[in-house]
């Protein structure tokens, strides 16, 4: 399928996908649950009637699973907001179907993906994409460890059930978190052969993706051929305190949790200088510090309505986006009386 | 993303606890009829009513001749009758829940509580999933 990908890393590639004119680019990170407030924040969007059609809209893990709505344009907000505020995490995954791959098997997200993910909506995107507008999905590709760039519009234009069989597939890889999720294997030629890519999550090379690191590194004189730049955040930069059991799982959770913020917070930073070193206006959209809704287990609804609410009356009121990046992460102070538990 | 994750990771926590749980299975005794028409790979959604034992979440399960395994390992246990009424018993690190209901055809539902009544709910079986 010509054209259907790209390394993340390859500068011609990029700059040949990218539309002919410069218009307003939206910027969609990973975040998981937390998504709810971007479908939130582009449903209040269209409610404010400030909603532009984005001439490329980009996704990362949970991000990828909302910018195929968020590029088809406003008639998909309802299908968004329900993604959103509809489901359980018994729509994401099971419990005790794990493998050697995981601990827990994805099959409802791949179903639900199927479902959502509908013959008119590629039919949408294909059309988008005829008309210059491009829709970019990043996966990791564990066997190269590097990020794939995947052009959904190319791929949804191609036509065809091996088309939307992709198409689904790329984006379940995309919010495959590896050891959490099993990751996605991509039957790819290359060279004549045939063989499986292993796919997981498009954040371990990045939780956003503007453009390649090389274009977006100080050193670089790149000028991003955009108008505006629309960064939504779907994580939480706050630091969360917990007291942190001596069991491999929940380290490696805290451990990933520290990460991820860091990551996003510096990504945001970078695309902020390449945008002023640009003369492109600069927004981004962040979950509102104060926000402390209790969620009470994964893909917990009330928690993703709060959430959505939240990112919705953000998008339809006067200052849905800020003009610079939010603070660094920062977090409490440590209560006075904490005890580890776990052996010793 | 990080609630995400540790949302995923503790659910699995909970799975991996439920394996370490020493499992009554003589609690059962009077339920081992064979009931092989409903074996097979069954998916489980357990929906809480009451209290606060978070909701949504879906368990992998097998049914073997009429016994009632947990697939990748954890623990959960029980029998179900050819009449399809079933009975399932999981024990969780010190806390234990039973559950009961019917199973017919394809699908198959319930109710669950807790032994000490903290949470209750109700449970909904498909076959299959995978």
């Amino acid at each position: 399928m010509p054209d259907a990908r790209f390394w993340s890393d390859s500068e011609p590639d990029f700059t040949a996908s990218l539309p002919s004119q410069p218009g307003p680019w939206l910027i969609l990170s990973s975040g998981g649950a937390d998504g709810a407030f971007g479908a939130g924040l582009l449903n209040g969007l269209t409610a404010s009637g400030r909603r532009p059609d984005y001439a490329v809209v980009t996704g990362v893990s949970t991000g990828a699973l909302m910018a195929p709505f968020a590029f088809a344009g406003k008639q998909y907000d309802e299908a968004l907001r329900k993604c959103y505020t509809e489901i359980t995490a018994a729509d994401v995954f099971e419990l005790g179907g794990s493998t050697a791959e995981s601990f827990v098997n994805s099959w409802p997200l791949r179903e639900f993906i199927d479902k959502q993910i509908t013959p008119e909506l590629m039919a949408a995107i294909a059309a988008a994409h005829r008309s210059g507008r491009r829709l970019f999905v990043v996966t990791s590709d564990l066997d190269s460890q590097r990020s794939v760039v995947w052009n959904m519009g190319a791929i949804a234009a191609h036509g065809g059930d091996d088309a939307a069989k992709l198409f689904r597939k790329v984006l379940l890889a995309s919010a495959s978190i590896p050891g959490g999720f099993p990751p996605v294997l991509i039957d790819v030629e290359a060279g004549g052969k045939r063989f499986q890519e292993m796919h997981v999550d498009g954040g371990l090379g990045g939780q956003l993706f503007v453009a390649p690191a090389s274009l977006m590194a100080s050193t670089s004189d790149y000028r991003l051929p955009a108008t505006q730049i629309f960064i939504i955040v779907n994580t939480g930069l706050q630091r969360d305190f917990k007291v942190v059991d001596r069991f491999a799982p929940t380290i490696l959770t805290q451990s990933i949790g520290m990460a991820v913020p860091v990551d996003t917070s510096l990504m945001i930073d970078r695309a902020y200088l390449v945008a002023k070193r640009g003369d492109v206006e600069f927004n981004v959209a962040s979950i509102p510090a104060n926000f402390d809704f209790p969620s009470k287990g994964p893909f917990d609804p009330n928690y993703m309505k709060a959430l959505f609410q939240v990112g919705f009356d953000q998008g339809n009121g006067s200052t849905a986006f800020a003009a610079k990046p939010p603070p660094p992460p920062s977090g409490p102070s440590p209560p006075n009386h904490i005890q580890k538990t776990g052996a010793n | 993303m990080r609630n995400f994750l540790r949302s995923i990771f503790a659910a699995a926590v909970v799975a991996l606890l439920a394996t370490s749980g020493a499992f009554p299975t003589d609690a059962f005794a009077a339920a081992k009829a064979r009931g092989g028409n409903f074996d097979g790979s069954w998916s489980v959604v357990i929906n809480t009513a009451r209290g606060d034992c978070g909701s949504g979440l879906r368990y992998a399960v097998r049914i073997i001749g009429g016994r009632v395994v947990g697939e990748g390992g954890y623990s959960v246990s029980g029998a179900v009758a050819p009449s399809g009424a079933i009975q399932v018993f999981v024990f969780e690190g010190g806390r234990s829940a039973s559950g009961s209901g019917r199973l017919a055809g394809n699908s198959g539902g319930g109710v669950w509580r807790t032994s000490g009544g903290e949470c209750a709910g109700h449970w909904a079986a498909a076959r299959g999933g995978y």
